[in-house]
């Protein structure tokens, strides 16, 4: 389960932030990923350092009053995609 | 062999970031098309050239060479200037060292609109009829972003290739230079044609579809992916195009504009290229 999940941010990782909406290149790729206001707000709750999606959905919840079960589906597919994608590294 | 066949025409192109001279043999109708279809990227010879390749023709057999080397020969002339062009140009962009985005460059009163798109799109036939409606060419092909501190584009103003829906479309004479289905415009024949930079103000993303032709903004991030993925060089430096793809599309309002007809999306674009920056 993706709550079980702990991860810590990739290193070396290039940020460049648009109109509100992050792209970002991994430094083993050549193309970058293109995130929406919401996955924009989700990795950088994962650079503020929350590292479960329980930690990302409070650092929401509290910076954007955000209702928490209504954004947790968000959430989960966001990391799913950031890990998939090697932005986020599973930790043990 | 007569002395007028072992005179030669030779030009100075700038192709790209690359200097090439162009020789032909002088009096044939064939080299003096080929010579007139480069007119726009016609440089002052004030550099030597970094390549010089030399059209021949010799018992009816028409041959390009680089140096003494072989590149094509053909007893079909005209297409032998066709693959020639293309040469030129694959041959140039493989050699491009700085950041350039497969696209379409239009300008109108000292501000670009980039259409980054890969081939097939429409990027030529929206050139030719921008050109007949007072719009400045640049390119159809490769916008070079030498400056690493702005979003000046280079002018690369090749010929024009199109098909021949698209010269019917745009009620243009057939042209010299033809293979089956293309035929090929030197773009100063069709309008005005920009040889040095202008600075990029808009993006716009094209959308082939039917009906009314639409303008409607796109996520400035969408418009940096778009350059990335249309670059033509990204990974040989993948963070520096990235910082200046995402530059440029800071800078730089993105649209999506749809449209059926050429014709009809051009006063859209220059309503683009007019509207104050932001």
């Amino acid at each position: 389960m993706t709550q079980a999940l702990s991860w810590q941010v990739a290193d070396g990782v290039l940020v460049q932030e648009i109109e509100g909406r992050a792209m970002l290149l991994h430094p083993a790729s050549t193309s970058a990923l293109s995130l929406n206001e919401s996955a924009t707000s989700i990795w950088a709750a994962c650079t503020a350092g929350a590292a479960t999606v329980d930690e990302v959905v409070e650092m929401l919840h509290d910076a954007l009053g955000v209702d928490a079960d209504a954004i947790r589906a968000d959430v989960e597919a966001a990391v799913q995609r950031l890990l998939h994608e090697g932005y986020l590294l599973a930790t043990p | 062999m007569t002395a007028q066949d072992l005179r030669l025409d030779r030009v100075a192109l700038g192709v790209l970031g690359r200097r090439w001279d162009l020789v032909v043999p002088a009096g044939r109708t064939l080299g003096a098309e080929l010579l007139d279809l480069v007119g726009d990227l016609v440089v002052p010879t004030h550099e030597p050239a970094e390549d010089t390749w030399t059209l021949r023709e010799t018992d009816g057999r028409w041959q390009l060479y680089r140096g003494d080397a072989l590149l094509l020969a053909s007893p079909d002339g005209p297409g032998l200037v066709v693959d020639t062009l293309r040469l030129l140009n694959t041959v140039a962009i493989d050699d491009e060292d700085v950041f350039a985005v497969h696209a379409a460059v239009l300008a109108l009163d000292g501000r670009a609109a980039i259409v980054p798109a890969v081939s097939g799109t429409g990027k030529t036939t929206l050139c030719a009829a921008a050109l007949g409606a007072g719009l400045t060419y640049l390119t159809d092909e490769a916008a070079r972003f030498p400056d690493e501190e702005a979003t000046k584009v280079v002018a690369y103003p090749r010929p024009l290739s199109l098909l021949s829906a698209s010269q019917a479309l745009l009620g243009l004479a057939p042209a010299p230079v033809r293979s089956q289905t293309e035929g090929f415009y030197r773009a100063s024949l069709l309008g005005n044609v920009e040889r040095g930079q202008v600075d990029v103000t808009v993006v716009v993303v094209l959308d082939r579809r039917p009906g009314l032709p639409e303008a409607t903004r796109l996520p400035r991030s969408t418009a940096a992916e778009l350059l990335l993925k249309n670059s033509f060089n990204h990974y040989r430096d993948p963070r520096g195009a990235f910082l200046r793809a995402t530059a440029i599309a800071a800078a730089a309002p993105s649209w999506l504009l749809g449209y059926e007809d050429a014709p009809a999306a051009v006063p859209l674009l220059a309503g683009l290229l007019s509207a104050p920056r932001g």
